[in-house]
């Protein structure tokens, strides 16, 4: 049995990673874990380029997962921030409860 | 092994086919040191200021425009082609128009202005950038730029739940697109193996560069294209992924919900084009039968949807996600004169939609409950110089001859008859029809019925004509404009002077926009 | 290829059982007085005179978010530092364009006061 991964087992990795992901945005609601799940799927997107970099011998993938990263802790400082700024007038952070306006 | 190999060659001329976003980032940058550093109030200084800079880089725009630009520049990342500009054009006189209302908004709400201009310019920077990005990483980091900034911006008005509302929601959902659309661009770089556009249509049209021929067929291009297109669907509101739209445009301060609603668009559709209908072009088979059900879907449901609405930033957010539609069918077509009429649909939808959101928030920053549409009851009678423009405004976005709207959609339909699809046409025609009705209830809502407390016989006959600018405060207004009150008149009517002229005399626009596309086709080879 | 993970197996399983065999050994030797102290999950060993549902200081989350977003930035400096060379002087340029551009943001929250503890 030959245990050793290859570029599939990576892609695939990733595209689990991303299903969980989503599923996490769709089904919970507290907004830090919906937030935790979007970043999991920006990471998942980051294996799977680092994976396809690898595997075309291109530096492409590697480039942008650094952007990648960048832009997701830009993601995750406006999105803290946004939530702290609701907390400051509402005791109670749920996505449930942010229905002022009919959806 | 990855083996670096570089060649730097970046001229002058490279710098000079990005002077528009340049000058957008240095302004940005200068706002805010204006910001901590210029004691005191200084709305009217930061106004300026954000003018003159969008000023200068339309003006730079322009001068590329007039030059023709760089086909690539900075290691083919990004262009300064003509179809590039075509949308820089609607995207800078969007942001100055949104501008110009902003400051009732920034005295009345205590906004930190130069913080707001700064993001406003970060914005546009973005938004440029994704109408110019060759490269799948440019327009990640542009829609990322965008999007945050636009974040902030709907949220602006902190201690206002509905804006916090409105900025929390956007921000879950739109960067949970933002995944989606990523990951679309690591297939499909994994697929052609280039994350630059022009390297992969080479690569799916077959004649390239080490990329595999079975790279058109692979299961992993069709999963991305999916990806992508959820991606950008929900950036630019087509339905089944809309959801969001109506609560963000209805929560966010109004200068930024009328910016949002069309330089967004212009730019996720700048580049939705660029990816889809030149670099997917060979591959069109993938994703048209995909684009042809959103379309249908994006133009019953938001024009339906449009009718039940009382508030009128919401039935403009529907309203928007109509236009959506109808510019769906254009990009459908597939052919150049689609293209052309997406570019063009863009400067017509510039001038008719935020002319309506500068109805509406000249009535807010007076006090006023200006998104209510029963609250415009008689207001004609009122305010004959405000009302008669909005007119001009409901019948342009419903598409009557001889507004711009009229034109944009006839080319937008006309393209997709030259194409085959009279299928989407029918249907696009028959909803336009749906929207004639609710456009209609916002002006007979304004004109056919009388005043309620005010009586109308103070101003029993309208005016003739479009009075000029300087009249205008004169006129029946009895409420003091909060600041710069010429900014409303200027804004209200030079949007109402593009929706007419644009109605008018098109065709010197249409060949300018069919200009811009020939030139982004002719990059990506396509006749 | 398998038999390299046995070692692993092994030490986990002694990990594992280690562990069990202890808290057994207190369930069934120790004796069993419970108290409302006792049931009240763990804080710190401080007595809980507030519900834990309350405000608190966003200094620190402010704080840590800037760090964030600066120290992240670093990530940039890996591959300009390895084709240093090659960029030659315009690349120096460059990135000290990138970086007026951070001085810019440090400069504008500072004078914001988003630094003051």
């Amino acid at each position: 049995m030959n245990l050793t991964p290859g570029p599939e087992h990576f892609l695939v990795l990733g595209a689990i990673l991303f299903t969980l992901g989503v599923i996490g945005v769709l089904t919970r609601r507290d907004p830090l874990i919906i937030f935790m799940s979007i970043e999991l799927m920006l990471n998942s997107v980051n294996l799977t380029f680092a994976t396809f970099s690898q595997q075309l011998g291109s530096a492409d993938g590697q480039v942008f997962v650094f952007i990648v990263m960048t832009v997701a802790a830009a993601e995750v400082v406006v999105g803290l921030a946004l939530i702290v700024s609701i907390f400051q007038t509402r005791q109670q952070i749920d996505v449930d409860e942010l229905d002022q306006m009919s959806g | 092994m990855i083996v670096a190999v570089i060649h730097i060659n970046v001229t002058l001329a490279d710098w000079g086919s990005v002077l528009p976003e340049l000058i957008i980032a240095g302004g940005m940058l200068l706002l805010m040191l204006v910001d901590v550093f210029v004691p005191g109030k200084k709305v009217n200084l930061t106004t300026w200021l954000t003018l003159i800079i969008l000023a200068l880089a339309f003006a730079a725009s322009w001068n590329l425009w007039r030059t023709g630009g760089m086909a690539s520049a900075l290691y083919g990342t990004v262009t300064s082609d003509r179809f590039a500009m075509f949308f820089d054009f609607s995207i800078l006189i969007s942001a100055a128009l949104a501008v110009l209302i902003s400051p009732g908004y920034i005295s009345t709400s205590a906004f930190d202005s130069g913080e707001y201009y700064a993001l406003i310019l970060g914005a546009v920077l973005g938004m440029m950038l994704m109408a110019a990005g060759l490269s799948l990483m440019v327009l990640f980091i542009a829609l990322e730029l965008l999007s945050l900034a636009l974040y902030i911006l709907s949220g602006f008005e902190r201690f206002r739940p509905r804006s916090q509302e409105a900025g929390f929601k956007y921000f879950l959902l739109s960067s949970f697109a933002s995944a989606f659309l990523l990951y679309g661009f690591a297939l499909l770089y994994g697929v052609t193996g280039s994350t630059s556009l022009i390297k992969i249509s080479t690569c799916l049209a077959g004649h390239a560069h080490g990329c595999s021929a079975a790279a058109t067929s692979s299961p992993l291009l069709y999963i991305g294209i999916g990806l992508m297109l959820v991606g950008f669907a929900f950036k630019v509101s087509i339905v089944p992924f809309h959801m969001w739209t109506p609560d963000v445009y209805e929560g966010a301060p109004t200068p930024v919900t009328a910016f949002m609603s069309v330089a967004t668009k212009a730019a996720l559709f700048a580049a939705f084009i660029r990816v889809f209908s030149m670099s997917l072009s060979t591959v069109e088979s993938h994703w048209y039968g995909a684009l042809w059900a959103l379309a249908i879907a994006t133009m019953v449901v938001g024009n339906i949807a449009a009718l039940a609405q009382s508030n009128m930033k919401r039935l403009l957010a529907y309203s928007g996600i109509a236009h959506a539609g109808y510019i769906l069918v254009a990009m459908a077509a597939n052919n150049a004169l689609g293209q052309s009429a997406v570019a063009f649909y863009f400067l017509a939808y510039t001038f008719m939609n935020i002319g309506a959101f500068v109805f509406v928030a000249y009535l807010e920053t007076t006090g006023r409950a200006g998104d209510e549409i029963a609250s415009y009851r008689g207001i004609f009678y009122r305010n004959p110089a405000l009302a008669l423009p909005m007119a001009i405004f409901m019948f342009s976005l419903a598409g009557f001859p001889p507004t711009a709207g009229f034109f944009a959609k006839y080319v937008a339909f006309q393209a997709a008859v030259q194409a085959g699809h009279v299928d989407l046409v029918v249907v696009g025609v028959i909803t336009s029809l749906v929207s004639v009705v609710y456009y209609l209830r916002v002006v007979a809502v304004m004109f056919l019925q009388p005043a309620e407390e005010a009586a109308p016989v103070e101003q029993p006959v309208p005016p003739e004509q479009p009075p000029a600018v300087e009249q205008v405060p004169a006129s029946a207004e009895p409420v003091t404009r909060p600041q710069l009150p010429w900014n409303i008149d200027v804004g209200i009517w030079t949007a109402a002077l593009g929706s007419i002229v644009l109605g008018i005399i098109p065709t010197g626009l249409l060949t300018y926009a069919s200009e811009s596309v020939t030139a982004v086709r002719a990059l990506f080879g396509l006749p | 290829m398998l038999t390299d993970y046995v070692p692993i197996l092994i030490l986990s399983l002694l990990a594992g059982g280690f562990a069990a065999t202890n808290v057994i050994a207190t369930l069934i030797t120790g004796p069993y007085r419970p108290t409302r102290e006792k049931l009240s999950p763990y804080e710190s060993g401080m007595t809980e005179i507030q519900p834990p549902k309350q405000r608190f200081p966003v200094k620190f989350y402010v704080i840590a978010m800037l760090f964030l977003l600066f120290d992240i930035e670093g990530v940039s400096f890996y591959p300009w530092a390895i084709i240093l060379k090659a960029l030659r002087f315009p690349g120096f340029i460059e990135m000290l364009i990138f970086l007026a551009f951070l001085a810019v943001g440090y400069i504008f929250i500072w004078k914001k006061g988003a630094l003051d503890w």
